[in-house]
């Protein structure tokens, strides 16, 4: 039987697992098995620490594995990679904040994960978080005010091609996504959402920013129709519209004790989660009208003291809480009744860091 | 304000220098009666002082923080009184939090 198969490493998407279809016409084999949620990763801030959990089994997640050392000091969280990568997860990529650098971690093999290699520059001064996207990574600086983006085409010789600095728009910079030759930057210290023109990654600008008072302490960013970015002051989730990234616009956000001091976020089909330190909680925003976020649900207890990183797919999302030093299971499939499942807790996940939780799937 | 718990400040890592405030600019009471939870950790061991009208009160009943540890310290102030940090050798800080709560809420 002959049959057309796309090409390895082209055309998946990550966010929705999507697959393209190849061109009509041709004969087609059998559609691959569907991924699944295998592995998601994690940081230890204060055990400087890269950690793998095992959530095939989402009512018992297990730490499966981890590594620590300088390279991952006060590591704020792993990177979120657009693209194959995520899928096989075999190479892994962590900013460390105080060591001021980002380093690349093997982890093919799912039980001893290893560092491979690190770049440490003063443009990188407080290394905060990370997106991975193609042969680069894009890394903010929380002290330094900066975007810069590392060569990681050979995780073993990164190379830091370019970098921009701005005291205002990129002021103690933090979340980071990017998407289409941008980058999306919250920049906490100056209340403002900035888009970073990346087209050439050699030489990235500001591009273009919104200050508003619902960004107070704007933390966190997640892309999809629209920037949804978390403000940890302000208590908001925030909905940007960039669709023209020249001029983005907060066309709606919601205010609430219920995601007190939010630390994350992560989309998924129509909902925006959201990690909140001060509540406790990991809470279900409906984001159908964009214009009126809404939350849905909610769940608070010890487990997610200080909730921090984020992520979903499917019927589940996933927190990481600093204070409780735990990693979180909560069962999403009622938007209205998020129900926490399963918590787990390791000293390598002492003070888990605050980004987008890089999740890794196998099968396809 | 708004009478609800708020961040007053977040680092989340920064090298602090022996005997130097730590937080660039005072933090001050908003509530009549505020209460203060502060959330740190530090990579060496040292003492922790709240310096309240430029004198120094160590925390932790004058006990060092132990290295890599979180420590959580409640601190009471009235409307408009501040307060800075100071640890007793140099060290990284792997985290601050600062969240002000009304103190009839603590």
């Amino acid at each position: 039987m002959t049959g057309f198969f796309p090409p390895q490493g082209l055309n998946q998407h990550i966010r929705g697992v999507s697959r393209s279809l190849p061109p009509q016409g041709l004969k087609v084999a059998a559609p691959p098995p569907p991924l699944t949620l295998k592995y998601i990763y994690a940081t230890g801030a204060i055990a400087d620490s890269f950690v793998v959990i095992d959530v095939e089994d989402p009512n018992n997640p297990v730490v499966l594995s981890s590594v620590s050392g300088t390279p991952l000091d006060n590591c704020q969280g792993g990177a979120r990679v657009e693209g194959l990568s995520d899928v096989d997860g075999n190479v892994a990529y962590a900013a460390s904040l105080l060591q001021d650098c980002l380093t690349t971690v093997d982890a093919s093999n799912k039980e001893a994960p290893s560092i491979i290699e690190y770049i440490s520059t003063a443009e990188l001064d407080g290394a905060f978080c990370c997106f991975v996207s193609g042969n680069y990574a894009y890394v903010t600086a929380y002290y330094a005010d900066r975007v810069t983006v590392i060569n990681v085409s050979d995780p073993a010789r990164l190379a830091q091609i370019g970098s921009v600095q701005d005291s205002t728009y990129l002021d103690s910079d933090m979340g980071i996504f990017t998407a289409d030759n941008y980058c999306y930057v919250c920049a906490s210290a100056a209340d403002c959402f900035t888009v970073v023109d990346v087209s050439d990654p050699s030489t990235p600008s500001v591009y273009s920013s919104i200050t508003a008072t619902s960004l107070d302490a704007a933390s966190q960013v997640y892309i999809g129709n629209y920037a949804f970015v978390t403000a940890y002051a302000a208590d908001t989730l925030n909905v940007i519209d960039i669709s023209d990234p020249s001029s983005p616009t907060v066309i709606g956000y919601v205010s609430s004790t219920t995601i007190d001091g939010p630390k994350g976020d992560y989309g998924n089909e129509g909902y925006v989660y959201v990690t909140a330190l001060a509540a406790d909680s990991f809470a279900v925003v409906d984001v159908s009208d964009p214009s009126n976020p809404t939350i849905v649900g909610s769940v608070s207890n010890t487990t997610l003291d200080q909730a921090h990183g984020c992520s979903a797919h499917e019927n589940y999302g996933y927190a990481t809480a600093y204070y409780a030093d735990t990693f979180n299971v909560i069962d999403i499939s009622d938007p209205t009744n998020p129900t926490q499942i399963a918590s787990v807790t390791d000293t390598s996940l002492d003070g888990p860091g605050d980004s987008l939780l890089p999740l890794v799937f196998v099968g396809g | 304000m708004e009478n609800k718990s708020k961040i007053k400040k977040f680092i989340p890592g920064k090298a602090v220098t022996a005997n130097t405030d730590i937080i660039d600019i005072d933090i001050t009471a908003e509530y009549p009666a505020s209460c203060f939870r502060v959330e740190c950790c530090f990579d060496a061991a040292g003492t922790l002082y709240v310096k309240l009208n430029n004198e120094l009160h160590a925390l932790n009943a004058g006990d060092s923080l132990a290295a890599g540890a979180l420590y959580a310290f409640d601190i009471f102030l009235v409307k408009g009184e501040t307060f800075n940090l100071q640890y007793s050798v140099d060290a990284n800080m792997k985290r601050l939090l600062i969240i002000e709560m009304p103190a009839e809420m603590s």
